[in-house]
């Protein structure tokens, strides 16, 4: 798993590449110690380059969610590919986070 | 600080230590010896204390305990008359510092014996303090020492063959392996193993270092790397031990040697091959009922370069037993007695654990322990090989009759039509050969991995016989990127149609993640639902897949197609097992940080069941 992170005035977007799954906890808690300063704006993960999601990847999700909504930051995911929009679905974690086409 | 009941008698102290020295001292001085107890047990600026007493009656002393207790670092001076025989040396014993006669008490005299007992005091004091952190250190290197102990026994325990790659590798020859362990208190110089000789014959040793201790489980370590390295090329056991022993005698110095066994089944000729250097004649059980003690006469390793071994041959049919064990078991006191078991007695012992059934290794260890006594001198090694009356088993003609290609670095795969009629696995120790692998005429994968392919699963086997697919890895290889996506890619081209492919890949990826996990890391759950968990999750996930042991316990998936055109999806770890059904049947809250890969498996598929103690999901879609 990759990450890149992208500043602008309104917030931050997080482009992910890779499966997002157990393998990518220590990237993911990188990621997280990189947003601490967001406070405030906007935190969008681009998952058009993410095949796959597990769901210790979307355990890693709930864990930024929780973490960012304490400092009053919004969440959102992008773009995610059908079989991730999939688990999306079932977990109904499509109602907790907000997914942008 | 002075305390004395009787007036005049502290005054004339008093007076005699200020003609002396009317300016170097400060003395004050309690009538009342309640008073003189508080004042002791507040004040820490006194350097020391005077009990005056007309005589050290029994009374006296109890004072002099009394103030002891108040002040423990206060050097105390009994000041008294000690005509009566021996009164002062019962005050000294008693702790007093020093004692000083009455009449004696010139000023002078009592300042000095004031300052010799603050000076002694002192002292006694810094060597109390270096005693104690000299004890603190060598309690702490004693404790140091133990841990490594502990380390180092834990290490060679597991050079020892696990049971499970016995039991993969020695099945197909219809031959059972049962071992014991019964470690001293001491670390001990054995070892036991077993390997291949260069024609694929099972190969057996055992083997015991001279002494104890560190020096002993080195000079193991050294041997067994050396049988390692010999592992598949032993094509006769006297070459072989001539070949160790040459090695040994260079490694070695002068002293130490090892004693050993080393056999090789013939399973065709029916026979036992071995040679010896002077270890624990093993007990040969045949099924005729008869049982005798092997010759093991030889040379010890490392004792002479010139050191001939020779063959010998005794037959070894089918229900045969072989007894090999550590010297412990002969060579240790019985119970309080000053003689030993003996090996003749041992084999009386054994002869009641040998059966048609085998030879019942714990009903011997058992017994053998309950006459040897804890805990024991030495480490106790006992192993049982049985070569099975029965043929083996079908799994055992489906291992034979596949075609195994196996792939490495430098070879190039062999042309897989060779073997037509014959459904083929690729085994290769390369990951970039999965796809290959499960892809047709190939019906599965097997990692190459240290235990080679002996303990791949049954299950794969039994899938491919069944037009399935398998895939054989590693912990530490099923954990890598992209393994998912490259057995869903193999499942469409093998198995096109209308399905829902993605809730085949979430339910492979879930249970494989819980199997590499759960199963064969062997991480609970729930550690991971914060993100200061996350940190001891990676760490946790990082050390497994680095830990020798977990890192290389195989994870399997097979895929088997149904006659109704579902799958059969099952994936196996080889971890302690947990009860799957009750996790089955539990529910998880949205929005959970874990422990959800199970539920959301039983969403989607149509049945989940567990298998082999919860090492196994079965899963239908």
């Amino acid at each position: 798993m990759n990450f890149q992170i992208e500043e602008d005035r309104n917030g931050v977007c997080v482009h992910m590449a890779g499966d997002l799954n157990f393998a990518a906890n220590a990237e993911f808690k990188a990621v997280l110690d990189k947003l601490g300063h967001v406070a405030g704006r906007s935190v969008t993960f681009d998952l058009a380059k993410v095949p796959h999601i597990d769901s210790v990847g979307l355990g890693l999700l709930y864990i930024a969610k929780e973490e960012v909504v304490a400092a009053g930051t919004k969440i959102r995911l992008r773009s995610p590919q059908a079989n991730v929009m999939k688990l999306l679905k079932l977990t109904d974690a499509d109602a907790d986070f907000e997914i942008l086409g | 600080m002075l305390f004395e009941e009787r007036p005049s008698a502290a005054r004339q102290l008093l007076d005699a230590m200020k003609r002396a020295d009317p300016e170097g001292h400060i003395v004050i001085h309690e009538e009342d010896l309640d008073d003189a107890i508080e004042r002791l047990t507040i004040s820490t600026a006194f350097d020391a204390a005077m009990l005056g007493l007309e005589r050290p009656d029994p009374a006296g002393l109890e004072i002099l305990a009394r103030m002891q207790a108040a002040a423990p670092d206060l050097p105390i001076i009994l000041v008294s008359s000690f005509d009566e025989r021996g009164s002062a040396d019962r005050a000294l014993l008693a702790g007093a510092q020093d004692c000083i006669e009455i009449g004696e008490a010139g000023g002078e005299a009592l300042l000095r014996a004031l300052r010799f007992a603050v000076v002694r005091r002192g002292t006694e004091r810094r060597n109390q303090a270096e005693i104690e952190r000299l004890s603190n250190g060598l309690r702490a290197e004693n404790q140091r020492i133990r841990e490594e102990l502990a380390v180092a026994r834990t290490a060679q325990f597991d050079l020892q063959p696990s049971q499970a790659r016995l039991d993969g590798f020695l099945h197909d020859f219809g031959i059972e392996v049962r071992s014991y362990f019964e470690p001293s208190l001491d670390i001990g110089g054995d070892l036991w193993g077993c390997g291949r000789s260069w024609d694929g014959k099972p190969a057996f040793y055992t083997l015991d270092f001279s002494g104890h201790g560190i020096c002993a489980a080195l000079n193991v370590f050294r041997l067994h790397a050396l049988l390692r390295e010999m592992d598949g090329r032993i094509n006769d056991p006297t070459v072989a031990l001539g070949h160790l022993n040459e090695m040994a005698c260079n490694l070695l110095p002068p002293g130490q040697y090892a004693t050993i066994f080393l056999a090789a089944v013939d399973m065709e000729a029916n026979q036992l091959i071995w040679a010896a250097g002077g270890a624990p004649p093993p007990i040969l059980f045949t099924p005729d009922g008869s049982a005798r003690l092997l010759d093991t006469r030889g040379k010890p390793l490392g004792i002479s370069k010139s050191a001939r071994y020779e063959a010998r041959v005794t037959p070894f049919p089918p229900g045969a037993s072989l007894f090999l064990y550590s010297d412990a078991a002969t060579e240790s006191r019985v119970d309080d007695e000053q003689a030993m078991l003996g090996e003749e007695d041992l084999l009386l012992m054994a002869r009641d654990f040998y059966s048609d059934d085998g030879f019942d290794l714990n009903g011997l260890v058992t017994r053998l322990l309950n006459t040897l006594g804890s805990p024991l001198e030495d480490d106790l090694t006992a192993v049982a090989i049985t070569r099975l009356a029965e043929t083996p088993s079908r799994v055992s003609h489906l291992r034979a009759g596949l075609m195994i290609d196996r792939r490495s670095e430098h070879n190039l795969p062999r042309n897989p039509l060779g073997g037509v009629g014959r459904p083929w696995i690729m085994a290769s120790k390369r990951l970039d050969a999965i796809a290959d692998g499960l892809t047709l005429p190939y019906n599965g994968f097997v990692e190459i991995s240290a235990n080679d392919v002996g303990d791949v699963g049954d299950r794969c086997y039994l899938a491919v016989e069944r037009h399935g697919l398998c895939l054989s890895l590693t912990a530490a290889s099923a954990a890598s990127p992209g393994i998912v996506s490259q057995i869903v890619a193999a499942l469409r081209r093998r198995f096109a149609g209308q399905r829902d492919w993605a809730a085949v890949e979430i339910c492979i990826a879930e249970a494989l993640a819980n199997a590499i996990i759960h199963g064969s890391l062997g991480i609970k759950s729930g550690s991971r639902d914060l993100k200061a968990g996350l940190d001891a999750f990676s760490r946790e996930v990082e050390e497994g897949l680095r830990d020798p042991k977990r890192a290389v316990m195989r994870v399997e998936v097979t895929v088997v197609p149904l006659t109704d055109g579902r799958l059969e999806i099952a994936v196996s770890d080889r971890g302690v097992g947990f009860d799957l059904e009750r996790k089955l049947k539990s529910t998880v809250p949205r929005g959970a940080k874990s422990g959800r890969g199970l539920a959301l498996i039983r969403k989607l598929a149509q049945d989940v069941t567990s298998r082999d103690n919860g090492r196994t999901l079965v899963v239908t879609l």
